[in-house]
């Protein structure tokens, strides 16, 4: 493991391009790979290793060309790598699906994702106030749902519908904002 | 219609599973079928995937439990230990961890350090009155007042009906779900009783109401102006008379009959005609001189709006994407697409640093400078502040030596270069986020901008006012931060970008009295640039017109539009 920590050290120079370039495009290489492995634990998994590689390899990227575009490739092949090993544990998609998805996904502006992620936050405050405080239980304090259930007496079925119907009531709001402002979808 | 409606619940059921990690093998093949053939159902996934995860990332900045973020791990492999023994932690947490051990191997990182446990705050609830119904919403405003009790309207807020809105000063720009658009200029005092209508009672507004929004009326004390597909504008004054200009199509002027003997009846106006109606012992209606000035069509250039991460307290933190108004058209900038800058020289008194107070030069991590508070973060809270300055702007090429020399002192003020060249574009080509205390001047801190190289054929810009001031309903509230000041008893400052990262600070003191992020557009032209002529840097200098001075949390330049230039 030593061995291996000497021969990631990159120039200093470069260190600080990684910095960059990788804050830059964290959350975005993250939600990339989580739509192509829709589960936590793997995605992060997934991530990990991307990002692991991405620092290794770093001295090989071209910046002429996108970061993100390039890490996406590296991730692509993360994420095949890890359902060969994983012989599907989970329920994953199949690899055309995966190749669908991933061609995509990198296609979609960022600013697209940027401009929901600005809108959610008036959506959010549209919510009722209990829909709010959930999100706030679930997202925030990150309790699992069983736990909150159990805490409110609720089924936890209906926790998660209506986890299913916030989120669905924050698309439409988000689609409308976007819509005025002539973004759409 | 009904059997689509059923298709999309049933495709958000299993986007909800999947988010639920609840989803059953039947649910999971019935997904992917549909995203293998749907390429709407893909778009609708994406989208939804990205607001299961924003919804989290809305809370990263609020970690429940204390996380030790200071920068000891020097290794990789000393990151993946602290992964893997604590594999409960969240992905959250994990991801943070993840890359701020990456950082902490390149940096004492400035960019992830406001992470202390804090008290939650509750998500605020907008209380509406269910009388009231949303029929616009607003979509720009510049430089606008408010009157004394009335709503404030910002960027996304929607009007209502049956609410009188005033504004004393400004502009703003709504539009109706019928796709009509109105920019009310102020004093204005303005109220909609549906998506077709607006009454005026006071103050000018110019209306586009494109096909779809024929029967558009504006109302007014002594009139209903209906539009037929057109441009036109309305102005009343404080008597209730009103002027109706049509630049465009046709408009009927349907007088307020008050007297059904007055005679007085609707009138036709088109392309180039106005009318006055005012009271003179009843109704009376002028032909008046057409003046297409009267029509606003854009709201000026500008900076509009910008968008930050939140922190503990639910305020701004960090940049993410500013929009801009270049050429008349509104653009927004992911801030990763911004040209960022280098700081060159500096003479001044203060820097800026988030709310654990590391002083970057103090933090034992060489790789971390002073200077990259300004020019190698997206932070609107941390920056090189405070720059000394000039009463006049400057007339010779500043002195900017990286050691001061006492026999050739350098010039007071900051330079910054930027990393490519910034071409003169449409509208403002630099952007300037400055923090203002609230208590300070609300237009922002004066200061001049002179362009780098110096050449005499160049101009220094005066700005006096930034676009999002601090009255501004765009500006956004600051976290807290803490002020680190040079030499504070001899109010010396320093005098060298040398200085800057070696000079000694006071330790900082937490800044307790709150602020928000100002922003102002520079556009090159003003600087003496004609279209397409670049610019390599700027040198900035407080106007020193009164105690307080410009405090820079973020500069950049816009990249050059992409529409041929005309």
């Amino acid at each position: 493991m030593s061995n291996d920590q000497e021969s990631t050290a990159l120039p200093d120079e470069l260190q600080m391009k990684f910095l960059h370039v990788f804050t830059q495009h964290r959350n975005q290489l993250y939600s990339y790979i989580y739509s192509l492995l829709p589960n936590r634990d793997d995605a992060e998994d997934v991530f990990q290793r991307t990002s692991l590689i991405l620092w290794k390899k770093f001295s090989d990227y071209d910046d002429s060309c996108s970061f993100f575009s390039w890490a996406c490739g590296v991730a692509f092949y993360e994420v095949k790598n890890f359902i060969r090993v994983a012989q599907r544990k989970r329920l994953q998609f199949q690899d055309d699906v995966i190749q669908q998805l991933a061609d995509e996904r990198a296609e979609i502006p960022q600013l697209k994702f940027n401009q929901r992620a600005s809108a959610l936050q008036d959506c959010i405050q549209k919510l009722k106030e209990k829909d709010q405080k959930l999100v706030d239980q679930v997202y925030r304090g990150q309790s699992p749902v069983k736990d909150v259930a159990e805490a409110t007496g609720t089924a936890i079925q209906t926790l998660y519908n209506r986890l299913n119907q916030i989120r669905r009531q924050l698309t439409h709001c988000i689609d409308r904002i976007l819509s005025y402002t002539g973004e759409g979808k | 219609m009904m059997q689509q409606n059923s298709q999309n619940e049933n495709l958000y059921d299993l986007f909800g599973a999947l988010c639920n990690e609840t989803i059953t093998t039947e649910q999971h093949l019935m997904l992917e079928k549909i995203l293998a053939e749907d390429a709407e159902a893909r778009r609708d996934y994406f989208n939804y995937l990205e607001l299961h995860l924003n919804l989290e990332r809305l809370h990263d900045e609020q970690p429940e439990t204390e996380i030790d973020f200071h920068f000891h791990a020097q290794t990789i492999p000393n990151f993946q230990e602290k992964v893997s023994s604590k594999n409960t932690f969240t992905t959250t947490q994990s991801l943070w961890l993840m890359v701020t051990a990456i950082c902490a191997t390149i940096v004492g990182s400035f960019l992830f350090l406001n992470l202390k446990p804090s008290t939650p705050t509750q998500i605020s609830q907008v209380e509406t009155s269910p009388k009231n119904i949303s029929v616009a919403e607003v979509t720009q405003t510049a430089a606008v007042r408010f009157a004394d009790g009335a709503p404030v309207l910002k960027v996304g807020s929607p009007i209502e009906t049956y609410q009188e809105y005033a504004i004393s000063a400004g502009q703003v720009q709504i539009v109706f779900s019928n796709g009509a658009e109105v920019i009310l200029t102020g004093p204005a005092v303005f109220e909609s009783g549906g998506i077709e209508h607006l009454a005026i009672r006071y103050g000018a507004c110019s209306v586009y109401a494109p096909e779809g929004a024929e029967g558009f009326t504006v109302e007014t004390p002594l009139s209903n102006v209906v539009d037929y597909g057109t441009r036109f504008s309305v102005n009343v004054s404080e008597a209730g008379n009103t002027d109706v200009q049509v630049i465009e199509g046709e408009t009927d002027v349907r007088p307020i009959k008050r007297d059904d003997n007055s005679g007085i009846t609707a009138k036709r106006l088109t392309k180039g005609m106005a009318q006055r109606l005012t009271t003179n012992n009843g109704l009376v209606v002028d032909q008046i001189p057409f003046d297409s000035h009267q029509y606003v069509s854009t709201l000026p250039d500008r900076v509009i709006s910008y968008t930050t991460t939140v922190g503990p307290r639910r305020k701004a933190e960090d940049l993410t994407s500013v929009t801009i108004q270049r050429g008349g058209t509104a653009y927004q900038y992911a801030v990763e697409d911004l040209i960022g800058i280098e700081l060159t020289h500096y003479k001044g008194s203060s820097f800026l640093t988030r709310n654990d107070g590391i002083d970057p030069a103090t933090d034992g991590n060489p790789l971390t400078l002073r200077r990259h508070l300004l020019d190698q973060d997206r932070s609107l809270l941390t920056g090189v502040v405070n720059p000394s300055g000039s009463t006049t702007p400057l007339t010779a090429p500043p002195v900017m030596n990286e050691v001061e020399d006492p026999n050739q002192p350098n010039t007071p003020g900051m330079a910054i270069r930027f990393r490519e060249p910034v071409i003169n574009d449409a509208g403002p080509d630099i952007v300037l986020f400055d923090l203002q205390v609230i208590v300070h001047t609300t237009a922002g801190d004066a200061f001049y901008a002179t362009p780098l190289p110096f050449a005499s054929k160049r101009k220094t810009h005066k700005i006096e006012q930034f676009d999002i001031d601090l009255a501004s309903p765009e500006a956004k509230s600051l976290e807290k931060f803490w002020l680190h000041i040079f030499n504070n008893k001899q109010k010396s400052g320093i005098s060298s970008r040398n200085e800057l990262e070696t000079a000694l600070g006071n330790g900082g003191n937490l800044h307790i009295v709150g602020a928000k992020a100002l922003a102002v557009g520079i556009d090159l032209s003003d600087l003496g640039f004609a279209e397409g002529e670049t610019v390599e840097g700027l040198f900035l200098q407080d106007a020193q017109d009164n105690a307080d001075i410009i405090d820079p949390v973020f500069i950049a330049g816009l990249p050059p539009l992409k529409r041929p230039k005309k």
